[in-house]
């Protein structure tokens, strides 16, 4: 029988963080510090660890915008065109019938399907876009430092640079600094 | 006290839209005038829903206890005071041109009428007096109350005064919900009295919140022009911007509800009302309504760069301003559609007499384009008054609402990217 610990690292097996620096900090508050600090050194290749979403820390760190709004309007205007041409070519080609003595293709009473149908597809891309954007789709992702799902802060920063380089830059933040290999 | 005023010059410029606003109503007048009480009765109600918005507004935030909006507050408390002028211009069309916008004023008409005399019950000059008084009593009374409210927590700086306004909020809205309705069935829905549905007051609730927001965010944006309001930072705008693509998106709803369900069921009774409006000029008059005011909007506003511009919000403010105002003259001037036309080109006895119903009382037509140079000198006007009113309201006062609790929290409000 594995103990849980073995099992939880069996589960989380996927190193993100193959090189460089990994820094602990005390709080949420140094973090943002520590990651405006490395920003501003110009060093593009760093992440940032925490138990919970910090306010402002994409500005922090200079995140581009996310792509997921476009991922959003790309998929209502296919489901709409899409739901268009199905309905299209149902009530017109494939099989014409009156209904409610309307003619043939009711533009009013088969739009509430068009806006449902743009809503799922709008909806879905959004999630799948997500997914697919944020990495959550990886869910065997290991944080590189266990305390890091608890009370524990962290900095990563990828590029390869001597040890004394790191300390000049974050200096009094840096309560621990390990090198990853 | 920490106020602003505006240069002299912009209120000069209000002034001139008033002015314009004056002259129009009194060329209307002289030219056609049935178009003129036509034209005042959308004036007025312009200017209701304006006032209107602004109440309804802060005590959804009130009542949502929302923080980012506190510093947003002070224009849409003080719109409360248009409501003034609103309730004269709608008294003088309530006494003086009754007769010439509401058919079911008429004894002899009436007299000849059997759905007109089951309906006199409530339509009737009388009670129509009446609920009017007691409209704008509930709505100036409250609103001037939750002014006065709000304006004693900058010296008290007491925090259960956010609670009593949460309370009075409640209060508010729920009154205003059912006068709303009522107010827009006494005063657009009767001008056609043989016409109705029970999606017309959504439809009007819809149309009043996209033009109040619109409205707000062109006088916030112009005092942040001249150097106010410096704690509004384009996160707040943003949050503001939201909210008038919400609205006019839930008015494309609304006006698709309507008409689709007017469609499908294909009753005489009902379809002349769109019938009408989709005969001859009225057809690209009702397109214009329909694609200006959605589409436009919502293809410029759906791009976050756009709400969190100035410039940009400041176009889109404008448009749904304007397209507003023409929704209102579309539901107003259309009452008074020549429908002789249609009576003559209906296919059953049943469509001729609906028709007929639907067809204003003798004499009382507007010809021509529904929308010209009147028009949108009447709608400068409207926005002049409006402007001029809540601007000299918001320049006594504190630009913030400073004794808020909530204050320090909106001033750090901030969009996540």
């Amino acid at each position: 029988m594995p103990s849980f610990k073995e099992i939880k690292e069996g589960l989380f097996s996927y190193e993100e963080v193959d090189s460089g620096y990994v820094v602990r900090v005390k709080d949420a508050h140094d973090l943002l510090e520590a990651a405006k600090k490395v920003r501003d050194a110009g060093i593009n290749r760093f992440d940032t660890f925490a138990p919970f979403p910090i306010h402002g820390m994409s500005e922090a760190m200079g995140l581009k915008r996310s792509w997921l709004p476009f991922i959003t309007l790309i998929g209502g205007i296919t489901g709409f065109t899409a739901n268009i041409s199905y309905i299209g070519y149902i009530t017109l080609i494939d099989w014409p019938i009156i209904y409610g003595g309307k003619g043939f293709f009711n533009f009013p009473s088969m739009f509430p399907l068009f806006f449902e149908i743009m809503i799922l597809f709008a909806s879905l891309s959004t999630v799948g876009g997500f997914m697919a954007l944020s990495g959550m789709g990886s869910i065997n992702r290991k944080p590189p430092i266990s305390e890091a799902t608890s009370d524990g802060f962290a900095i990563w920063i990828g590029d390869t640079i001597p040890e004394s380089e790191v300390k000049k830059i974050l200096g009094s933040l840096a309560m621990e600094i390990r090198s990853v290999n | 006290m920490n106020t602003f005023k505006l240069p002299q010059k912009m209120m000069t410029i209000l002034v001139g839209f008033i002015g314009i606003g004056v002259l129009s109503m009194a060329v209307s007048f002289l030219l056609d005038v049935q178009r003129g009480w036509a034209g005042l009765l959308a004036f007025a109600w312009y200017l209701t829903i304006m006032g209107l918005a602004g109440g309804f507004w802060s005590a959804t935030q009130y009542v949502t206890q929302a923080k980012w909006s506190v510093v947003v507050r002070r224009i849409p408390e003080n719109t409360v005071h248009v409501l003034l002028v609103a309730f004269a211009l709608l008294a003088v069309v309530a006494t003086l041109g009754i007769g010439n916008l509401y058919e079911w004023s008429h004894a002899d008409i009436v007299a000849h009428d059997v759905i007109l005399q089951k309906k006199a019950g409530y339509l009737n000059t009388p009670f129509f007096w009446v609920r009017i008084v007691i409209y704008f009593a509930a709505w100036y009374g409250i609103g001037m109350y939750l002014l006065k409210l709000s304006k004693s927590q900058d010296e008290s700086k007491d925090p259960h005064v956010s609670h009593q306004l949460l309370k009075s909020g409640i209060v508010y809205l729920t009154i205003f919900a059912f006068t709303f309705t009522f107010a827009v069935t006494d005063f657009l829905m009767s001008l056609e009295p043989h016409w109705f549905t029970a999606l017309y007051p959504m439809y009007n609730f819809a149309g009043m919140a996209t033009t109040g927001i619109s409205t707000m965010i062109i006088l916030i944006l112009l005092i942040k022009k001249y150097g106010g309001l410096k704690a509004i930072g384009p996160d707040h705008m943003h949050d503001m911007g939201k909210y008038l693509f919400a609205f006019n998106t839930f008015w494309a709803y609304t006006v698709f509800a309507m008409s689709m369900l007017t469609w499908f069921a294909n009753l005489p009774e009902e379809t002349y009302f769109y019938e009408k409006r989709f005969t001859g000029d009225w057809a690209y008059f009702t397109s214009f309504l329909w694609f200006g005011h959605f589409l436009v909007p919502f293809f410029y506003l759906i791009s976050r760069d756009t709400k969190r511009s100035e410039a940009h919000l400041m176009n889109a403010a404008w448009i749904t301003a304007f397209m507003g105002f023409v929704d209102v003259i579309w539901m107003v001037y259309g009452a008074f559609i020549d429908n002789t036309a249609n009576v003559a080109h209906a296919e059953t006895a049943a469509h001729a007499e609906q028709a007929a119903h639907a067809a204003p009382h003798a004499g009382h037509f507007i010809h021509g384009f529904p929308f010209g140079f009147i028009e949108i000198g009447l709608f400068l006007g409207a926005i002049g008054v409006f402007g001029f009113i809540v601007l000299r309201a918001f320049e006594k006062g504190n630009q913030v609402p400073e004794g808020d609790p909530g204050l320090q929290e909106s001033l750090d409000f901030h969009q996540p990217l």
